[in-house]
């Protein structure tokens, strides 16, 4: 038998404990006892605080994964379902643009959907993507099912992410911790002790207290209380290319909830609506001091996007927010965070220098951040709000090599580049390079020969199939009620 | 903003297997009507056949042309192949099966062979090949059509195929020529470059004839007619990881009973394959020129053959490398143009194709973009990369001794991919699978468990699922397997009822 790791988690919030939750089922893989330092104050364990945490299809996958039962926690948290970003006011269109999860269309041979979308473009026919997926579909008119588990269904293709009131996820979170046997202590991280091998031999909080563990882990969100008196730990700015450094947060009661979240762009920033059962969560995210209307009350939390350089040093292991804290418009701070648990779950270590598997980890780590620099970057990059400073400054800003490749790449072709570490799949690339429009000059040479009738068939085919599949798919208040509603619903905050 | 102006005259330069594979793929861009392809080849150059043995991919690439198995396979007197054996290469005497397909299946997240590592150490009787239907078939020399269900024990099968490298490039001929590509013969004297950007603009064959292009594909074979005796493109050198730089092949009579796997004998300064076809047996000696003479490694080859030597044996010298760019300015290279890596596993032809299905997916136009052709370039070296990385993980882990050959490679400096991979592998079984590897985790574990490195502790997370229902199941596993395997015909059985080449 491996020895037992005991576990010190700081920092409590929805990273701590979701963290300790799933550590705790692994009582038989090595993990010891679990004890939470749980500290006051706002919870920007993920990053960005926000009453409304919206996820990406990840979530659904990941608590299934682990054992949480989905409609339980729906239940618990308000919760809710996104089936994508609806994106206004990013471009000079009129017509918000969609971030679909999920497939878009299906490909002709090789040809893939979006490239025969750009052959038909080409003849002069005006095509919209989001008319051929069935998230899409289905967000427009309100309604939602969970996607069917037959893949010869055409509502395999869809995905959801989730919408849950920050609050009570991590109250259930706790609740679920605490019955695995996950021991808690109030108090604020003061310090930490180093042994002479420069590992960590206690955590030093309020009253003198000394928490001794095996391994410790940071989710003390942007303080990074710990991992940030490591060495080599040092953070590392974004805010050249992700510039939003102030957000405001906050939850109201809400009228009928609608089944995506919504990213509208702001004169020096965005801000997102997020439905729950009966709430509705906004958040803002600007620059500066520059947001026009805030209400009495409104405490902007101040963030700079970035990372640290080593997320995992020695006996240290920063998870969430101390590890990164990323502009959350792509909705990829909760993934972000579970992928994290994931990977150091796939990593335990063998030996209490950690020194192979911090490797490891640290260099996927690096790749997925790297990974969603891009996206969110590019945002902020590819935005068509000529005449906004703040938006006519982000664009003009040179971007790093490898999100300006991508780009190159797919205006000159469409295709879309990959690297390792994506948490986006090409279908969402595609997405948002629509709705920004950013449209690639050619198209695919393979769609020549492919018969320009065929095409048209093929398209109309896809859309009749998924208008028919949504047409049958309840409402979303109807299928909230059937399988997930909360006993109360919420007090208005 | 540019405008698109698409490729009209694409000019595969040398035929032989790249050239014609190229050819057989990019046809279909003549699908608009106004786009060609032309093969420009010399019956006086010979045709360097090395990769004789493939690997599972192949099979998508016969889809996409709509090649049907079984003619495939009768025309290029084609056997099928269920792995690779490699004998000798952990010490004298050791052998062990790098099999297709996986070893068993994940159980809620925790890999199979983490399992069989936890459960090995308990006292289970059974090899992790006993959990890999392809190695359990090779094991009887027993082959059947996989089965496409995945509900079937049958689908857990996966094959490749050994093959006449030129009947396979004659078979892609007749393929591409029905489909409209002009064969052109001739030797090419004179390559006619731009003079504003140094773009290749035409070739100029012997007889004077000029053929013009837009798109070059550079199939000369290890010259680089275009891309490195006209654009210099350069070369990067990787005998220091893999000094292997000669070979000496030769065919022999086929000898019964006919293996559906191809085999790799570690030699005295290198390594000797042997692969089985329906009408002869193709064998080499892939060596290093500091360790053996040219003289003694053509006897080694000749006395350790198992049927009698059909032809000379025939000598070729190589430097393992890649170009420095597989895509520069309008010339794409593939195969031996773009780069050599000995065919230990099997990966020269799979290196043509995925060059091809990179080049589809980012075929250029005239403007030629320099973001595309990077892109190509960076997945390029990624791939070249890692199944170089494969490759020098048989020489790193080898325990001969007595031989400087071999002592010399296990004591060389091993990339830092590499040695990530090992530190893993041998703490806790660990196996982190890089988007787009060619080699999956049960080839890793195949030849990193094969060549002894076993893990020092299996992945604790094995130890949440009940032991006892897993031995359950994994007896029952090795037992289906055993039986599925029994039911099968032979390989020649099954060649003679549906495959049968003619020249027999």
């Amino acid at each position: 038998m491996p020895p037992k790791w005991n576990i010190v988690i700081a920092g409590g919030g929805i990273a701590g404990w979701l963290t300790a939750s799933v550590l705790a089922r692994l009582a038989d893989a090595g993990i010891g006892t679990i004890t939470v330092v749980e500290s006051k104050g706002i919870d920007d364990s993920l990053g960005v605080p926000c009453t409304v945490q919206t996820t990406l299809p990840s979530t659904p996958s990941f608590l299934k994964r682990i054992g949480i039962d989905e409609n339980v926690a729906l239940r618990a948290t308000q919760g809710s379902f996104t089936l994508g970003r609806a994106m206004s006011n990013w471009t000079g269109a009129a017509a918000p643009g969609f971030h679909a999860y999920g497939e878009i269309g299906a490909s002709l041979g090789p040809v893939a959907f979006h490239q025969l979308v750009a052959k038909i473009r080409s003849g002069g026919e005006v095509v919209n993507l989001a008319n051929y997926s069935v998230a899409a579909l289905c967000a427009q008119s309100g309604r939602f099912a969970r996607p069917s588990e037959d893949s010869r269904s055409v509502l395999s293709t869809m995905e959801y992410g989730l919408h849950l009131d920050s609050a009570a996820y991590t109250a259930f979170l706790k609740q679920d911790a605490l019955a695995l046997g996950v021991a808690v202590i109030s108090g604020e991280i003061e310090g930490v002790e180093l042994d002479d091998g420069g590992l960590i031999a206690a955590l030093k909080t309020t009253g003198d207290q000394s928490i001794v563990g095996d391994l410790y882990i940071d989710c003390t969100g942007h303080s990074a209380k710990i991992i940030g008196q490591m060495p080599d730990c040092e953070f590392e700015d974004w805010s050249q290319w992700l510039p939003c450094n102030r957000a405001v947060s906050r939850s109201y009661a809400g009228n009928t909830p609608l089944p995506f979240t919504h990213v509208d762009a702001h004169s020096a920033g965005w801000q997102s609506f997020s439905s729950l059962q009966n709430q509705q969560g906004e958040l803002f995210v600007y620059h500066g001091d520059s947001l026009p209307d805030l209400q009495s009350g409104d405490l902007p939390h101040m963030f700079t996007s970035g990372r640290r350089a080593k997320a995992w040093v020695g006996n240290c292991v920063a998870i969430g927010g101390a590890a990164a804290v990323i502009d959350p418009v792509a909705s990829s701070q909760m993934a972000l965070t579970e992928n994290a648990i994931t990977r150091l779950i796939g990593l335990l270590p063998h030996d209490r220098t950690c020194r192979i598997e911090a490797a490891e980890y640290n260099r996927q780590t690096r790749e997925e951040h790297d990974c969603i620099f891009d996206f969110v970057a590019l945002h902020y990059k590819a935005n068509k709000r000529v005449g906004d400073p703040f938006w006519d400054a982000c664009r003009n800003h040179a971007v790093p090599d490898r999100l300006a490749h991508r780009i190159a790449v797919y205006e000159s072709c469409g295709r879309i580049v990959l690297y390792d570490g994506e948490i986006f799949e090409a279908a969402s690339w595609v997405a948002l390079y629509e709705a920004l429009s950013v449209f690639p000059r050619r198209y695919d040479a393979m769609a020549n020969g492919i018969d320009a009738g065929q095409m048209v068939e093929h398209l109309k085919q896809i859309r009749g199939v998924m208008l028919s599949a949504v047409g049958a798919c309840p409402p979303l208040r109807d299928y909230l009620a059937l399988q997930c509603a909360a006993p109360i619903y919420g007090k208005i905050k | 903003v540019t405008k698109a102006e698409p490729i009209r005259r694409i000019v595969i330069v040398g035929g032989g297997t790249a050239g014609w594979m190229a050819a057989a793929a990019l046809a279909r861009m003549q699908g608009n009507g106004a786009t060609t392809v032309t093969l420009i080849e010399s019956d006086e150059i010979g045709i360097v056949g090395v990769g004789e043995a493939t690997i599972p991919p192949i099979k998508t690439f016969n889809a996409m042309l709509g090649i049907d198995e079984n003619d495939f396979v009768r025309q290029t007197q084609g056997s099928f192949k269920l792995g690779i054996e490699f004998v000798g290469w952990e010490r004298e005497g050791e052998k062990y099966l790098h099999p297709f397909g996986a070893f068993g299946s994940d159980i809620e997240g925790v890999k199979f062979h983490q399992l069989w590592l936890k459960l090995r150490q308990q006292g289970m009787p059974f090899a992790i090949g006993d959990f890999n239907l392809s190695t359990v078939a090779a094991k009887s020399n027993r082959y059947t059509k996989p089965d496409a269900n995945r509900a079937s024990v049958l689908s857990q099968l996966d094959h490749a195929y050994h093959f006449d490298a030129g009947l396979y490039a004659k078979f892609l001929r007749g393929y591409s020529e029905a489909r409209g590509v002009v064969r052109q013969e001739g030797k090419i004297v004179r390559v006619d470059q731009r003079s504003s950007d140094s773009f290749i603009e035409a070739v100029n064959l012997e007889d004077g004839t000029r053929i013009d292009g837009d798109l070059f594909i550079d199939c000369s074979g290890f010259i680089g007619l275009l891309i490195e005796q006209t654009l210099h493109t350069g070369y990067e050198d990787w005998s220091h990881y893999l000094p292997c730089n000669r070979a000496v092949a030769v065919p022999s009579e086929r000898t019964t009973p006919l293996l559906p796997y191809t085999r790799s004998t570690a030699q005295k300064a290198g390594w000797q394959w042997r692969i089985p076809l329906q009408h002869r047996t193709g064998n080499g000696y892939v060596y290093c020129s500091d360790y053996i003479s040219d003289d003694e490694a053509t006897a080694t080859l000749l006395s350790g053959l198992d049927g009698e030597a059909l032809a000379e044996p025939r000598p070729l010298r190589f430097t393992t490398g890649r170009r420095k760019q597989a895509w520069n300015k309008n010339v794409v290279a593939l195969g031996l143009a773009s780069g050599f890596m000995e065919p230990l596993e099997s990966t020269s032809i799979h290196l043509v194709q995925a060059g091809i299905s990179k080049l589809l997916a980012l075929f250029p136009d005239k403007n030629f973009n320099a973001h595309e052709r990077d892109e190509y370039n960076r997945l390029t070296v990624i791939q070249w990369e890692q199944i170089r990385d494969f490759l020098i993980l048989h020489y790193t882990l080898n325990k001969r001794t007595g031989q400087p050959f071999w002592e010399c490679c296990a004591a060389m400096d091993i990339p830092a991919s590499l040695q990530r991979k090992l530190d893993l592998f041998g703490g806790n079984g660990r196996l982190f699978r890089y988007e787009d590897e060619l080699f999956s985790d049960a080839s890793w574990t195949a030849v990193m468990m094969g060549q002894g490195l076993i893990p020092a502790a299996y992945d604790p997370l094995a130890d949440t699922l009940d032991p006892q229902q897993i031995a359950h199941m994994l007896t029952r596993m090795a037992d289906i397997f055993h039986k599925t395997a029994q039911q099968m015909p032979t390989h020649a059985d099954y060649i003679a009822q549906h495959c049968q080449g003619n020249l027999m």
